[in-house]
């Protein structure tokens, strides 16, 4: 029989069960009246020593502090009771920037203020740290690079902003999901899953990003355009928007265009021309449509690191239309009993 | 006796231990005048103060805290002709502060040590790692560096700034929460930011963007913040067991080790490091 290390072996005992007295009055505990079918009788006994016992309890437990990665749903659910909060879903295909674009924004904030907001705090450093990480010189990259987002469920970046004219915090929470979670098919195929995208529909800013790099390609920017206009035709057919929201179209790596002499100009009014598709086809559905155009992580120094950044995060922290109070129409219901459309004697009778 | 605690905060190499040996040489000496003056030599780990501050006068640099929370330090101290009071604060190897960042944990004895209502946070002036961005390389027109295998993220690679704003955010939510505290930011080795020419305010805007912000609007509006720029070296000292250097000769040669020490604060300049304890204690 292997002994453990640690452990020791009694060989002259005739059971492994140390309660069993069968050594000393015949009797087995297991209840067999013939010992030798017992499955413990004639095994060593098994004796733990006193300092096995001590190595084997656990280490006294240090304090747990509290984690600073991306929020759960959970997590952030229990912050949006707490705080003033704007929620931001960012929105995009694989590799069109959501990362760069919250790793950009947090970068911009370690060198101060950005675009009238002070940082105020995160909870969330680690989950930053990591996405910045590609992009600074300690990853030992020669060019700036974003990990993937992996698929999954949908995480939460935090910050706590302050801003210029006002001494109270308010937090925003990035939404942060694999862009082939919204794709298009994903949305359109499978109307279950979509409505399992609770970030949209509590958004006070859906941020669609529309990947610069793609429109300079003259095979690619058909199909960036499509996929922009049936995304959101499918959210809005799913009832995953509110008419509340505001809506930003973000055209990112603007450095990758402004690089492209060739293409620039006509990538550029391609990108206009589909902010006014979007303006004609869903401004109804939208409080505001807005378009920006940014380079949060440039690879070249064809734009500032940050570019476009501070106007965004502007349009990210503005007063949320959720709290506008609407104006609601008044409907009048026409009594079904002749009673109820007598005129009220307050009302009608002002002469008497 | 009435009785004040100090917790020490900074991460790795921030000049706790130092200004410790240069505390502990100021007030036995009587050398200059202070704020705050020693009653008594008795002190709890007075073998340890006694070796920091021998290794101090030598101009020798001091070995690095490598111990976990089992030192602290107690001084009976008296402000001018008030009641005598104990001050006791721990001497925690900053290794300490750098895994509660990284790995969100930290032993019970640090715990409560870290709900002192007083913190002294210590921040190198010369060693802050600022975020190193590759796309402003190119910008500088400098070489890029050899591609190599990239490496991953790790914690440890933060910058400081991102570390510091983490552990003052810990000390604000359970289970290290203690209510308002007051904090006095100790800007060290302050004689190799001079040069700079900015109060200790404005270099920690300036090389803190991200901690400035954070102290300004992140914490509770209860709280209390001034920043010293200390130099309790007066300059670099020599390695133990290695050949002295110009600089330490320097030092040395200066006829009032306490003279070494300065203090800058909104209110001046001087050679008084009880300042900062002074300050947290009113």
């Amino acid at each position: 029989m292997p002994v453990m290390k640690g452990t020791d072996t009694v060989s002259v005992s005739r059971c492994a069960n140390p309660e069993c007295k069968v050594a000393s009055d015949g009797r087995c505990l297991e209840g067999f009246p013939d010992t030798s079918a017992c499955p413990q009788f004639g095994n060593a006994l098994v004796i733990v020593s006193g300092g096995a016992a001590q190595s084997l309890r656990p280490l006294a437990s240090g304090v747990r502090l509290p984690h600073a990665e991306a929020l759960s749903i959970g997590e952030a659910t229990l912050l949006l009771r707490r705080v003033p909060c704007n929620v931001i879903s960012l929105v995009g295909p694989f590799d069109s920037g959501k990362t760069s674009l919250i790793a950009g924004m947090f970068d911009m904030l370690q060198r101060g203020p950005v675009g009238g907001y002070a940082f105020a705090g995160s909870v969330t450093m680690h989950s930053f740290e990591r996405a910045c990480h590609d992009s600074r010189r300690d990853s030992q990259r020669t060019e700036a690079h974003m990990e993937r987002t992996e698929r999954g469920e949908v995480l939460f970046f935090h910050v706590d902003l302050v801003g210029e004219d006002s001494e109270a915090k308010r937090a925003v929470l990035f939404g942060n999901r694999a862009g082939e979670e919204y794709s298009m098919s994903m949305v359109q195929d499978e109307p279950d899953r979509a409505k399992a995208y609770p970030e949209l529909k509590r958004s006070d800013v859906l941020t669609l990003l529309v990947d610069g790099a793609k429109l300079l390609d003259s095979g690619e920017r058909h199909e960036v355009r499509a996929q922009v206009r049936l995304t959101l035709r499918a959210f809005i057919e799913e009832g995953l928007t509110r008419t509340w929201q505001r809506l930003a179209l973000v055209l990112t790596k603007l450095d990758a265009i402004r690089k492209s002499e060739t293409a620039r100009d006509s990538a550029l009014a391609y990108f206009d021309s589909l902010v006014l598709n979007v303006r004609t086809d869903y401004a109804a559905d939208f409080a505001d449509v807005h378009a920006f155009m940014v380079a949060a992580s440039p690879k070249t120094t064809n734009a500032d690191r940050g570019e476009g950044m501070a106007e965004l995060l502007r349009y990210w922290m503005a007063e949320p239309c959720r709290n506008a109070p609407g104006s609601i129409e008044l409907v009048e219901v026409l009594k079904d009993r002749a009673f109820g459309r007598l005129p009220l004697l307050v009302a009608a009778g002002a002469g008497s | 006796m009435t009785a004040h605690n100090i917790v020490v905060l900074g991460l790795p190499g921030s000049g706790k231990t130092t200004f410790l040996a240069a505390l502990w040489h100021l007030l036995t000496s009587n050398e200059v005048e202070t704020k705050l003056n020693l009653v008594t030599l008795k002190a709890g780990e007075s073998g340890h103060l006694n070796g920091i501050a021998a290794l101090w006068r030598k101009a020798k640099v001091q070995e690095r805290t490598q111990h976990a929370g089992d030192r602290t330090v107690t001084m009976s101290l008296r402000a001018g002709i008030a009641s005598e009071f104990q001050l006791s604060f721990p001497d925690l190897a900053g290794e300490l502060f750098q895994q509660m960042w990284e790995t969100r944990e930290c032993s019970p004895e640090v715990a409560a040590l870290l709900r002192s209502s007083n913190v002294l946070l210590f921040i190198h002036a010369d060693k802050i790692k600022a975020p190193g961005w590759i796309i402003d390389d190119e910008e500088d027109a400098q070489a890029p560096s050899e591609a190599g295998k990239p490496v991953p993220w790790s914690a440890r690679l933060a910058p400081t700034q991102v570390k510091l704003v983490d552990l003052l955010q810990l000390l604000q939510v359970p289970p290290l929460d203690a209510g308002a505290r007051c904090i006095a930011i100790v800007l060290s080795a302050w004689d190799k930011a001079t040069g700079a020419g900015m109060s200790p305010d404005q270099y920690l805007k300036a090389h803190l963007p991200l901690l400035s912000q954070y102290l300004a609007h992140g914490l509770d509006k209860d709280w209390k913040i001034k920043v010293f720029g200390v130099s309790a070296q007066g300059g670099a000292y020599d390695e133990i067991s290695k050949p002295s250097r110009d600089e330490a000769q320097r030092i040395l040669a200066m006829d009032v080790p306490s003279q070494r020490i300065s203090v800058i604060s909104a209110e001046g300049q001087s050679h008084d490091l009880t300042e900062p304890l002074q300050w947290l204690l009113v």
